[in-house]
């Protein structure tokens, strides 16, 4: 599905990731943990190609294709989705036109029929139903006056309607009260089936208790550090990251 | 002088114009001889000066159809008329509605349009109204009576022949006393070839009276086109006003409203979308002359290319026009590092119990915005449109009539695709 290979990246000349491998398989769910500072937005961001981030080496395969060949917008037309961690605010677009817009170019993308107003906004309500926010989101610009939870919300059902290959949660799950967390979990785990994967980046383990993940790896100095089974996320719990650092 | 420019114009108005109205037009045009062309250092007309407006050459085309249009067609009667009179008026017109062209009026008639005529709201410099007093050869009078509800809109559109260079209407429009009535005026050039045109527009609310107003341009690109709406509310009148207009080189439009009695209300709303070399420039001046009246006003513009936008909007509060409540906003978005904005809003407030509050911004194309939009398949010139429309959609939700609406979404959609795609004249 995806991998990449010493991946470097920086951020006006900064280096960020300083040769990052990483190799996700379909159906599998990977948790990217690691302190803060450690490039695991930035993983997210270079993959899903956000201006002013600049690949320096390494690459990235997405189902075969070299992603870094193509525009942010055929990332997402080929199946990659980013949840943010910081939605943006677009006033006077609203949240519907936005998701049609969306779905429209990837179902065309990919030789799809688009979906008749009817019928979008039928799927529209019942995703927004699925992550619990009212039907009058869809009339509201995007994200516009959201709260933090409800952008999160409004992020995971954006992933629901355009049904990607690759999900990346980008600490999805900070700002989010229990019951946000699960909803946003139970979404996620809704959407688990053998040829969708995600990335969940995560500070707390907390998350990991809703969505199990199949790996987990560690963050730190901008390379992968350490992976192991969902249980090394137990273990960074009690530990924390220091006595990981040495190894970056 | 100006007059250099408007001399043939000023020779065909005096050779034209009805008799009622030849010592009106003598009057302007000897002022017009006195007058400089006004370049940057005059106030009113700083960042859109006329020192280089080109001169007046008059051709007539022969006598043919209308041109076809790309202004929005809507339902009711609408009124053709081109430089040489009227062209065709669609349907018969509903009760409560009169309808005259200026040489059409009779003694009584003209008596009242030249009573209203001298009791309009000035433009800021005077030029506008006398470059049109001195030159308009065609005008119409619309009167609307007492009481009459119109559900219909009546259009009016000043369209230019193709062939032709040069135009100069009036538009006098009385609403009676608690009248309701819609009126979409259009102004269009066709041909490529330079020319201008002049439009002036007088509305006279009664009390109570009620008027939806639609001012819409759209232009081929040598045209030069000055004007303004000008409006006096009495008591209790309610005034809802749209503008828009696009592609002239230059587009300079005044618009002035005055609050004569108390109760009044006015809602002023505009668009502008400069692309090209295009220079938009709308003059607002909203006259508070009366107490417990209130307006609300918001224009927004997007400006690409080497487009100049140029918005200043004035509130004035008399002296005892307490309990005034008046806003007025102008938000600009540069699509282009080479557009330009000059936007001054001004206040002058001579009574102490007002509300009022204004405020201008000039932003460019939010890029987080544009990569969110793209990191869900949107491709660029969409992400682009969508930005666009939303930032100038909930203005055009203010107008009334559907077909004007879609217009006013194409034009955007058309207008806003990529900024990347500089210099490309739509």
């Amino acid at each position: 599905m995806l991998k990449v290979e010493g991946l470097c990246a920086s951020v006006e000349d900064k280096a960020i990731l300083k040769g990052l491998t990483l190799e996700i398989g379909p159906g599998e769910v990977h948790a990217i943990m690691g302190p803060n500072g450690s490039g695991k937005s930035t993983l997210g961001h270079v993959l899903s190609g956000r201006p002013g981030y600049e690949v320096t080496a390494g690459s990235a395969l997405f189902d075969g294709q070299d992603l870094f060949d193509l525009d942010t917008e055929e990332r997402a037309q080929a199946g990659l989705f980013l949840a943010f961690q910081y939605p943006v605010e677009i006033p006077g677009v609203s949240n519907m036109e936005f998701l049609k817009a969306s779905v429209d170019a990837v179902r065309a993308a990919r030789d799809l029929e688009p979906y008749d107003n009817v019928g979008f906004m039928k799927r529209a309500r019942e995703a927004c139903t699925a992550v619990n926010l009212s039907h009058d989101f869809l009339k509201r610009g995007v994200n516009e006056g959201f709260s933090g939870g409800e952008k999160k919300r409004n992020e995971l059902m954006q992933m629901m309607l355009l049904e990607p290959k690759l999900a990346i949660l980008d600490e999805t799950d900070s700002g989010l009260d229990i019951d946000a967390l699960q909803v946003v979990a139970a979404g996620v785990n809704a959407m688990r089936s053998p040829d969708r994967s995600f990335i969940v980046v995560t500070h707390y383990q907390r998350l990991l208790d809703y969505i199990e993940p199949d790996f987990v790896h560690v963050l730190a100095g901008g390379k992968i550090v350490r992976s192991g089974g969902k249980e090394l996320a137990l273990e960074l719990e009690s530990k924390g990251y220091a006595w990981l650092e040495g190894a970056a | 002088m100006i007059e250099s420019v408007y001399h043939d114009a000023v020779q065909l108005a005096h050779d034209r114009v009805p008799e009622w109205a030849k010592v009106r037009q003598s009057v302007a045009a000897k002022a017009l001889r006195e007058r400089p062309l006004p370049g940057r250092k005059s106030e009113h007309w700083k960042y859109a000066p006329l020192s280089s407006l080109p001169q007046v050459v008059i051709k007539e085309a022969a006598k043919g159809a209308p041109n076809a249009r790309s202004l929005p067609v809507l339902d009711g009667v609408t009124i053709c008329v081109n430089e040489s009179g009227v062209l065709h008026c669609s349907d018969a017109l509903p009760a409560g509605l009169k309808v005259r062209t200026f040489d059409a009026l009779n003694g009584a008639e003209a008596d009242a349009v030249t009573r209203l005529l001298e009791t309009g709201v000035a433009d800021r410099s005077g030029l506008i109204r006398e470059v049109s007093n001195a030159t308009c050869t065609v005008g119409i009078f619309i009167e609307v009576s007492n009481d009459a509800q119109l559900d219909l809109p009546l259009t009016v559109v000043w369209d230019l022949s193709n062939g032709s260079t040069w135009m100069s209407s009036q538009l006098v429009v009385s609403v009676g006393q608690n009248a309701r009535v819609s009126i979409v005026e259009q102004f269009s050039t066709a041909d490529a070839a330079l020319c201008h045109q002049h439009g002036l527009t007088e509305l006279f609310l009664s009390e109570g009276a009620n008027l939806d107003y639609v001012r819409l341009g759209a232009f081929a690109p040598a045209t030069y086109f000055l004007g303004g709406a000008f409006a006096r509310l009495g008591r209790d009148a309610q005034l809802s006003a749209f503008a828009y207009t696009q592609g002239a080189s230059l587009s300079r439009n005044e618009i002035g409203i005055r609050f004569d009695a108390p109760g009044a209300h006015a809602e002023v709303n505009g668009v502008y979308l400069p692309r090209a070399r295009e220079v938009v420039d709308f003059h607002t001046t909203l006259e508070h002359a009366a107490e417990h009246c209130t307006s609300n006003e918001t224009f927004r513009g997007i400006v690409g290319d080497q487009a100049n936008a140029v918005f200043n909007g004035r509130i004035h509060i008399h002296e005892g026009a307490q309990k005034t409540v008046a806003q007025l906003s102008n938000k600009n978005l540069l699509t282009s590092d080479s557009a330009q904005v000059n936007t001054k809003p001004e206040l002058e407030i001579y009574a102490n119990d007002v509300q009022c509050a204004h405020g201008a911004t000039v932003a460019q194309l939010n890029d987080e915005a544009i990569h969110y939009l793209r990191s869900r398949g949107v491709s660029k010139e969409v992400a682009v449109q969508l930005i666009s429309i939303g930032f100038v959609e909930t203005l055009f939700d203010r107008v009334r009539h559907e077909a004007v609406r879609e217009w006013l979404c194409q034009q955007t959609r058309k207008r806003c695709d990529s900024p990347s795609k500089k210099g490309v004249v739509l």
